[in-house]
């Protein structure tokens, strides 16, 4: 058994929670996006709360674009996000940064926070990075992004090998500081075509996993089942997965060749549904999970700031009793 | 006529140019509801793509554009004719700046021949509702992508109830993080998750 493989073998039930942790240490968002003791005492009550067989760093898809130059909102109690898209053009490449890891923005706090979690976080410990189509589209805006995959693909070229060489550094960076697993995060090529995505998007995350020495997960949230062939050549040791793909058919075509990480619906079942909801959510998954030890049961994207903790509680304890493992 | 059907096959492609000069050719020998039938069609076409997966948001997004540039040249001749529109106010709200999504309900909606007051992003409730009640607006619809912010739909209808104004208006929802259940929640009157189920509904209350 690979190395990898002993430590899939592990993951078993990991949802993709960090935002919950902000209201459990009782801070904001904003102090624990900036400051990397805040961030990483958030996600420890988390872990001793419900040890999970994986924790991830706060989701936070500005890190990469700050650093490369974009002047951020930062509000006290939501995300992140990009003021002013900085590119609009090849000629504004120049402008930017390479990104330092070590000195640019908040990729150092995001450092800090892994390097704290790899020494007293007994769990596979994942740490974000966005995706080269999602940093491309916050640092030339959205719409652009989307438009020039049509019109000016030469543009969009030069962009995203930009945002893969950013992303490998930082990627690097990760997992020289103790990160097990690189989790890409790539929302915004989730409404591309299947051509659009290998064209704009599976080709540097090709690139990105073959430069970092951990594995990577590619997560996509949304509708996906379109693209999920194309997220299987990508070259990513996981994918996961939001709550409208079926996992059935998903882990019928992975046969066991990548772990797959999904899929209960964050908002209406975890945060805000019933216990009965997360019974059901839970019902198929963990059947589909006790004959598929690549499927790892979590949420489909993140976990909202006001999660309901006893729901979150219960999503672990049933998994558990149904998978027949002990905390 | 047959630059009509050109026009439509013109607006798919995104042809922004093209489309332009094509209108202005024919503005002032056609009426004017014709033209918007034809970006009904258009929009209605790569509808139906979409919902097949045959067309995806980028082949969307460069036929609202030509959308865009082509309403201000009709909006004159709507005038004139004195059409009768119900209007929709539309907007991202406070907290979230995405765009892409409310932009093709907007678009698709001025194709259905509605009167779209778009708000932008980052739309407060305030904003919102002195828009929808200036404008007279029946509709609101209201976006977001974030888990963040989507209490900001929940927080609008309660405003809405609490100042007595709720029965005015019929409001949708949508956005990546919100679903059917959400709109039950929060007693929104409707959930739709793409631009064409918008329409499509909006045209069934008509």
């Amino acid at each position: 058994m690979t190395v990898m493989n002993e430590m899939w073998s592990k993951l078993r039930i990991a949802p993709l929670m960090g935002l919950p942790g902000v209201r459990l240490s009782g801070t904001s968002l904003k102090q624990n996006l900036e400051n990397a003791d805040v961030q990483f005492a958030s996600l420890k009550i988390l872990y001793d709360r419900f040890h999970p067989d994986a924790m991830f760093t706060m989701m936070d898809l500005s890190i990469e674009a700050e650093a490369c130059g974009a002047e951020l909102g930062r509000p006290e109690n939501r995300a992140f996000s990009v003021k002013q898209h900085p590119v609009g053009s090849t000629a504004d490449l120049q402008r930017l940064r390479n990104p330092n890891p070590e000195a640019d923005g908040r990729m150092p706090v995001v450092l800090n926070v892994v390097e704290a979690m790899s020494e007293e976080l007994d769990c596979i410990n994942a740490a974000y990075v966005s995706g080269p189509f999602t940093l491309a589209s916050l640092l030339t805006g959205a719409g652009n992004a989307l438009r020039s995959v049509i019109r000016d693909r030469d543009y969009l070229r030069d962009l995203l090998e930009y945002c893969t060489q950013a992303i490998v550094r930082y990627s690097r960076a990760l997992a020289e500081h103790g990160a097990d697993v690189v989790c890409i995060l790539e929302p915004t090529a989730g409404v591309l075509s299947p051509r659009q995505f290998e064209e704009n998007s599976a080709v540097y995350l090709r690139e990105i996993s073959a430069a970092v020495a951990v594995p990577t997960i590619l997560h996509i949230c949304g509708d996906t089942t379109v693209l999920i062939p194309n997220m299987l050549e990508t070259d990513c040791s996981g994918i996961s997965l939001d709550w409208q793909v079926d996992m059935n058919q998903v882990l019928q075509r992975v046969r066991g060749r990548i772990q797959v990480l999904g899929n209960i619906d964050p908002v209406n079942v975890v945060a805000y549904g019933s216990a009965e909801d997360i019974a059901g959510a839970l019902l198929g998954l963990i059947s589909l999970a006790r004959d598929n030890g690549n499927l790892t049961i979590s949420t489909g994207c993140d976990l909202p700031l006001d999660t309901n903790m006893e729901n979150l509680s219960y999503l672990f304890s049933e998994s558990r009793r149904i998978l027949g493992q002990s905390q | 006529m047959k630059e009509l059907s050109d026009l439509v096959e013109l607006i798919k492609q995104g042809e922004v140019a093209e489309s332009i000069e094509t209108v202005k050719r024919i503005i002032d020998d056609i009426a004017v509801e014709q033209i918007i039938g034809v970006m009904t069609k258009a929009m209605r076409e790569l509808g139906e793509r979409f919902e097949k997966k045959e067309v995806f948001i980028p082949e969307l997004l460069v036929a609202s554009d030509v959308i865009s540039e082509l309403m201000p040249l009709l909006e004159p001749y709507i005038r004139k004719r004195n059409m009768q529109r119900k209007t929709v106010v539309i907007g991202t709200v406070e907290g979230d700046i995405h765009e892409i999504g409310k932009n093709i309900v907007s678009i698709v909606l001025k194709a259905e021949g509605y009167n779209v007051i778009d708000l932008g992003t980052d739309v407060g409730i305030d904003t919102f509702l002195a828009a929808a009640s200036k404008q007279e607006a029946s509709i609101i619809g209201l976006s977001t992508l974030m888990t963040t912010t989507m209490h900001v739909q929940q927080d609008l209808i309660e405003e809405l109830v609490a100042q007595g104004g709720r029965d005015s208006f019929f409001v949708i929802i949508g956005g990546a993080p919100v679903s059917r259940k959400w709109a039950e929640r929060i007693g929104a009157d409707a959930y739709c998750d793409d631009a064409f189920s918008t329409a499509a509904l909006l045209n069934s209350l008509s």
